[in-house]
């Protein structure tokens, strides 16, 4: 339904609230009522995030959402109120907008030429040596239904061409450019339902990652990417005392820290004709370690809060079109650059 | 007896700038070596390094770590709202907002 009958939009309230150009002001008028009237709040606010229907004029289709305990727009409610409004503000071309103008230079924008990748990451359930499965609904730390983590890698014009093969012949061996492998390797970690392990150029103990030419073809070079990387933070001076209500989850080792040993395996397609990778599919998996809530140590500096160990599995491919969203970790991405 | 006087005086002069020159010479020494708080972990602390991952279940992990299907990302989403809503102007549609504390189809 929302497919067919909606333009679906997804936004992040910390940068729409407080951008300094016409669509943050837009936002900012639309968002001061409140929903609903005895709730006193915005339509939009919470971590939790809410859902709305509107019209492209800035016009909320529900007024109430009877039984929703997220009191959020129920879609088909959404629907209804769209088609209560006259025809002649529903047709095409009815609402005319101003031109966007000049965009906050605040707002994180891909570089021109560039590409970008699309990342997941699950911890999941089993053994690295036996099977592995998804994780089941309560295999989680809080009340919903497991999600991966998602972010995204934005690389560079200059970046992802310097992937292709300085010597076009199947077989041929070369390594992961920096400038890929940085931002691949500050992504290996758990943002689904914890904070990840944030990773630096000194937790980098060793990779190794290496692309063969596969085949080259008149119109296509296929690449293979495999290798491991070893990332770990350094491990406490002192033992670590754990969050009493969160003990059965975590670590016991009372020396335990951040660390991810993966491996990685993946194939990459470059179109000769159209100069552009189509196809950029990478997973790793390993073994990690990595904070839940807090990185390390809270206010009082006594409790950690760390992931027992787990496989932890990333996938990278390109992102669909259209789908920009801003990466998580833009300060790491020059994580193998001086 | 003056002029050994002298002497006596330089040469306590030298030693206790010399002294003075070593023991600011470790401070400074001190200084550079990097204090250990790296600890490099130990071998038995690694984890579990895993074996390659075999070509033939590449894809069977890929769908393991990437979302069911059916869920939320098969919403072609869009992520600029003055983008959206002229798309919406156009098609004379309505639009479905999705706002989070932090980007609901990114990190949060």
């Amino acid at each position: 339904m929302v497919k067919e009958h909606f333009v679906p939009v997804a936004l992040n309230l910390q940068v729409e609230a407080d951008r300094k150009d016409a669509q943050g002001e837009f936002f900012r008028q639309i968002n001061k009522a409140p929903f609903p009237e005895t709730y006193k709040v915005p339509y939009f606010t919470g971590a939790s995030g809410r859902i709305h229907g509107m019209t492209a004029s800035g016009k909320f289709l529900c007024k109430h959402t009877p039984g929703s305990i997220c009191r959020d727009c129920d879609p088909t409610i959404a629907l209804e109120g769209w088609n209560d409004l006259p025809a002649s503000q529903r047709k095409p071309g009815a609402v005319q907008l101003d031109k966007a103008g000049k965009i906050d230079p605040k707002i994180p924008r891909p570089p021109e030429g560039g590409l970008i990748l699309q990342v997941y990451e699950s911890r999941l359930a089993g053994d690295l040596k036996g099977e592995l499965r998804r994780r089941e609904k309560h295999e989680t730390f809080s009340w919903g239904t497991y999600e991966p983590g998602r972010d995204q890698i934005w690389l560079s014009q200059t970046d992802w061409k310097a992937l292709l093969p300085p010597d076009r012949k199947k077989g041929a061996r070369y390594s992961l450019p920096a400038g890929v492998a940085g931002p691949m390797i500050a992504r290996l970690t758990d943002w689904s339902e914890a904070n990840g392990a944030h990773w630096q150029r000194e937790h980098v103990r060793s990779h190794d990652l290496t692309l063969t030419v596969e085949d080259v073809s008149a119109t296509t070079i296929r690449l293979r990417l495999e290798g491991s990387v070893r990332l770990a933070h350094d491990a406490p001076k002192e033992a670590v005392r754990y969050h009493q209500a969160l003990r059965p989850l975590h670590h016991e080792d009372p020396r335990a820290f951040a660390r991810y040993d993966a491996q990685l395996l993946g194939y990459l397609s470059y179109d000769l004709k159209r100069e552009s990778f189509t196809r950029f599919d990478v997973v790793a998996l390993g073994e990690y370690v990595g904070p839940l809530l807090n990185p390390y140590r809270n206010e009082d500096r006594q409790n950690f809060y760390l992931i027992k160990p787990c496989p932890l599995g990333v996938s990278i491919e390109i992102a669909r079109p259209g789908l920009v969203v801003p990466p998580a970790s833009c300060a790491t991405d020059g994580l193998l650059k001086k | 007896m003056f002029l050994s006087r002298v002497k006596s005086a330089v040469v306590m002069l030298a030693v206790v700038v010399m002294l003075g020159m070593g023991l600011a010479g470790s401070s400074w020494l001190a200084l550079a070596v990097p204090p250990p708080d790296r600890t490099e972990p130990r071998a038995s602390d690694a984890g579990k390094t895993p074996a390659r991952i075999p070509a033939d279940q590449f894809d069977k992990l890929r769908a393991l770590i990437k979302p069911l299907p059916g869920g939320f990302d098969d919403i072609p989403w869009m992520t600029d709202l003055w983008e959206a809503r002229k798309k919406a102007a156009a098609e004379g549609k309505p639009l479905l907002v999705w706002v989070g504390d932090g980007h609901p189809l990114g990190w949060t």
